[in-house]
């Protein structure tokens, strides 16, 4: 592995996904990192190669002709570049690609050690396959019996506060130890620990003769106190330790990047964490990266990560979706009549074509549908998990091709009805898919994500105000007025069920004056006195979201898709 | 742009890994001829654990005392009632294994009883040669045949006669149209709606269906069924592409191979191989989109058909529902030409 280096100028990202591999080039343009091109060539892990090599060499390949840059000499990349400006000085490496780790996670109590445990696999591509805590009352062998059926990759096991329980900790590392005895040795699973420090070389004694034990800080030092990043980061190195015996070539590249190659949920979890420590902000930065097979959801506030990996996205991860939903939960989002078997086909056979692309109306409505429906059912798996009542962003960074390759109108009403936020949130798109990269780029230079995310490689789509009010369909809660930077001035009457965009160009700013009448609040956050907004216009304006939360369709097909229509038309979409 | 292919080859040589999930013995030679429905692996999947407490059931205090007592090293089979640990005195004890079994380790003061498990068996799947053997994990065959490669199967393999079903390959398959002629075959027919068609399948029984789509609330029944079923096309009411019709009504009456075990993970396809007294070559699986090459489209519009690739179109394409993506002009078999994006593309051959 190259070793990080600040002085580092180009940078070359390569992200692995299900369905496409990606090279993202950044370089130094008049002492500035600036994005200058990336390509994307459908991935080659999977048959008929079984090596990721092929796909990332199409990709470069893609990516020299576009930027007339050149990085491969012999098929080989050229790493650190050279005076000749071939080549580039750093390589980093992210990959979603192949199927989800199978993680047990074992603990002493279910909603503490245990929970975090839980926690710290979502942090990941993961299967949770088995979960044993102290109130598992199945007989010490059939617990034996339901790991070794779990077949996991990886055993986290977690447990006692610091100086608190030594004894449980000791019983549990028993049972991996008799799992252990009872497993073929070309079977092992890795092992992470991390529970009660004191018991590191209990735990390292008892199990390192099978597998090597990979020991982190505490993931719950006190009963109230949750520590994820340190086991995070060591999970993400456990998790590239696994990847490179199933994904073909993954290992040749751990000599030539930067930093270890890392799962892309991983690296975009981090560029959110970072934002949210250069954010002087109550709210939570959040990202959502909605991919093939994984939803990714990362929320951060003052440094502090809460990630979560879904298996349900647009792709093969339909299936996990339409398991877990009513078709009509997709269906409500249709702005007009599609036969129930016409949308289910068409969700299934894109599982079998993840790749594809919707081509007609139709087959876009249902996507836009399905995608709704995937955010908000990950938003609600990642309230459960945490147990808060994450409601209010800022801002909101979105990746994912079926949200940045719709119209800016139609992504921003996806993610207003599927996030469903509350207060002032300013909503940020990643039309590139830079975010990931520049998550591993931070680890590397910490200049890059901080340059690169001030230029035009994100899209502001604009500052969404969501009112919370009680009153009845059409009342009118509030007048507004905005101010623009040319001095011009606008009214308007704010009616409970509006969806509204205020033309605020892109850039510029504008001041927002709202005057309630009725009891409303405008941002849970803020001081129950704001009412002035400054606000910054993206693509879509500015938009006035007093549709109320949780949004409620009208039960009649016929309102409920007119309803859609207007709210379609309101934004653009 | 290289892109992996969806075969449909009138001959071929393949080459097909059977590999078991754990270590076990490989019941065949270099050379052995097979067909698919021989065993040509097995292995004993665990059974159940049980953990004896020696140390406790004994009263016996230091683990190496107990460890001293178990009459059974790992590894020895034990029957049920065997004493598998006695200490003396006056009143002896002794611990008797509670089931069949073997003896799978003994850890601090524990023994550990695996009881029998159940016989994994891998079955050849294809006809032809057995060309390699890793020894206790698996082996190679290879043959040579017509393969045609689905989108979608419920897991089972079969072999048959193929016939061709009397309904038009672009109608419904129902349980009136399943006649009794096609008992103990291979079939091939267009789509099915209702559950109801494939319980009239295994109730006839035949012996699998190959079928170029089905709708997707099926899905479930599907897995089901005690037959394999490979879609070509996939889920809804789509037209098997010409091509691979082409192909399978040539064969008609010949052995037929159904595979519909796959992998969406690793991109494996089910497939169907039919077993030809012929010498073929392997295949690229892999092609590049260029003028001339035969492709089917995946999803709507014109899922399902089959078309000549004329030209890609420079830069993005704009489509009627906004969407602007790389796209290719193709003539459909009916002459009509259409421009669909390059990703609902595959290509056959």
């Amino acid at each position: 592995m190259n070793t990080p280096n600040a002085e580092v100028e180009s940078l070359l990202a390569i992200e692995i996904g299900t369905i496409h591999t990606r090279a993202l080039l950044f370089d130094l343009v008049d002492g500035q990192y600036r994005f200058l091109g990336a390509s994307r060539v459908p991935s080659s892990h999977s048959a008929p190669f079984y090596d990721i090599n092929e796909g990332i060499f199409q990709a470069l390949t893609q990516l020299q002709e576009m930027t007339a840059r050149f990085f491969l000499e012999n098929a080989r990349l050229i790493v650190p570049a050279r005076e000749d400006g071939t080549g580039i000085d750093s390589l980093v490496l992210t990959y979603t690609a192949g199927p989800g780790l199978r993680i047990a996670v074992l603990g002493l109590l279910e909603d503490v050690s245990l929970e975090s445990a839980r926690r710290l696999a979502s942090s990941t591509q993961s299967v949770l396959v088995e979960a044993i805590g102290l109130n598992d009352h199945r007989k010490h062998e059939m617990q034996v019996d339901a790991l070794l059926k779990a077949k996991p990759d990886l055993i986290v096991i977690a447990g006692g506060t610091e100086k608190g329980a030594t004894r449980s900790v000791a019983k549990v590392a028993d049972l991996v130890s008799l799992m252990l005895q009872l497993t073929p040795k070309d079977h092992y699973p890795e092992i992470m620990y991390v529970g009660n420090q004191a018991m590191q070389k209990h735990i390292s004694e008892a199990l390192s003769r099978y597998s090597e034990v990979q020991v982190a800080p505490n993931v719950r030092p006190s009963i109230d106190n949750e520590v994820l990043a340190p086991a995070q980061e060591m999970l993400s190195q456990t998790v590239t330790r696994i990847r490179n015996r199933h994904l073909g070539g993954l290992q040749a590249y751990s000599s030539l990047t930067s930093t270890p190659a890392a799962p892309s949920s991983h690296t975009f979890g981090r560029l959110v964490r970072y934002l949210s420590q250069i954010n002087d902000n109550q709210k939570h930065v959040l990202g959502v990266d909605l991919g093939a097979s994984y939803t990714t959801l990362a929320a951060a506030r003052e440094g502090k990560l809460e990630l979560s990996v879904y298996t349900a996205g647009v792709g093969a991860g339909l299936e996990r979706v339409l398991e877990l939903s009513d078709l009509q939960d997709i269906t409500r989002w249709l702005p007009y009549d599609i036969p129930d078997d016409l949308v289910r086909d068409y969700l299934y056979q894109k599982t079998l074509f993840p790749g594809s692309v919707p081509a007609t109306v139709d087959t876009l409505a249902i996507e836009q549908a399905v995608t709704r429906q995937i955010l908000a059912l990950a938003l609600k798996t990642h309230r459960a998990r945490y147990k808060n009542s994450l409601t209010a962003f800022e801002p909101v960074i979105v990746s994912g091709a079926t949200l940045t390759q719709a119209s800016p109108g139609a992504a921003l009403l996806m993610l207003l009805d599927g996030l469903q936020p509350v207060g002032t949130s300013t909503f940020v798109m990643d039309p590139y898919g830079l975010a990931t990269a520049l998550g591993a780029a931070a680890a590397v230079n910490t200049m890059i994500p901080v340059q690169v995310v001030e230029t035009s490689a994100l899209i502001n789509l604009g500052t969404v105000i969501s009112p919370l009010s009680t009153a009845r369909y059409g009342t009118s809660i509030m007048n507004l007025r905005i101010e623009y930077e040319s001095g011009e001035k606008a009214e308007h009457e704010i009616r409970q069920g509006n969806l509204i965009m205020l033309p605020v160009q892109p850039g510029q700013t504008a001041r927002i004056h709202l005057e309630p009448l009725r009891a409303i609040e405008i941002d849970p956050l803020q001081k129950s006195g704001t009412r002035s907004f400054k606000v910054i216009g993206g693509v879509c304006g500015t938009v006035i979201d007093a549709r109320g939360r949780p949004l409620e369709l009208p039960a009649d097909d016929v309102r409920r898709q007119d309803l859609l229509k207007k709210w379609a038309n309101s934004v653009g979409a | 742009m290289i892109t992996p292919v969806t075969h449909l080859l009138p001959l071929t040589h393949i080459r097909r890994d059977r590999m078991l999930p754990i270590k076990g013995r490989i019941l065949v030679n270099i050379g052995t001829a097979v067909g698919p429905n021989d065993i040509v692996a097995e292995a004993d999947q665990p059974g159940q654990h049980i953990v004896l407490d020696i140390r406790r059931m004994l009263n016996i205090h230091r683990i190496e005392d107990a460890h001293k007592q178990i009459r059974y090293k790992p590894g020895e089979k034990v029957e049920k009632g065997d004493i598998l640990a006695q200490v003396g005195g006056i009143i002896p004890r002794v611990v008797r294994a509670p089931a069949d079994g073997k003896v799978k380790g003994i850890y601090r003061g524990q023994l550990i009883l695996e009881t029998p498990g159940t016989k994994i068996e891998i079955f050849a799947g294809i006809s032809g040669k057995v060309t390699e053997i890793l020894p206790d994990r698996g082996l190679v065959i290879e043959g040579d045949g017509a393969l045609l490669q689905g989108v979608w199967g419920n897991g089972k393999t079969s072999v048959g006669m193929l016939l061709i079903s009397a309904t038009p390959i672009e109608d419904e398959l129902t349980r009136a149209t399943l006649d009794v002629s096609l008992r103990s075959a291979v079939v091939l027919a267009g789509h099915v709606t209702q559950a109801d068609t494939l319980a009239a399948a295994a109730e006839l029984p035949v012996r699998g269906l190959i079928l170029a789509s089905m709708t997707a609330d099926l899905i479930e029944t599907a897995k089901k069924m005690n037959y394999p079923i490979i879609l070509m096309e996939g889920f809804g009411r789509l037209p098997l592409n010409a091509a691979a019709y082409n192909l399978l009504t040539t064969n008609q009456k010949r052995d037929i191979v159904l595979n519909g075990m796959w992998d969406a993970d690793r991109n494996e396809k089910p497939d169907l191989f039919i077993p030809l007294p012929a010498q073929g070559e392997p295949a690229p699986d892999f092609a590049e989109f260029t003028t001339g090459k035969i492709v089917r489209v995946t999803v709507p519009p014109f899922a399902g058909h089959a078309a000549t690739l004329l030209n890609i179109r420079p830069g993005l394409t704009l489509f009627s529902n906004g969407l602007r993506v790389s796209a290719a002009d193709i003539q459909l078999e009916t002459n009509q030409i259409v421009t669909v994006p390059i990703a609902n593309l595959n290509v056959l051959e």
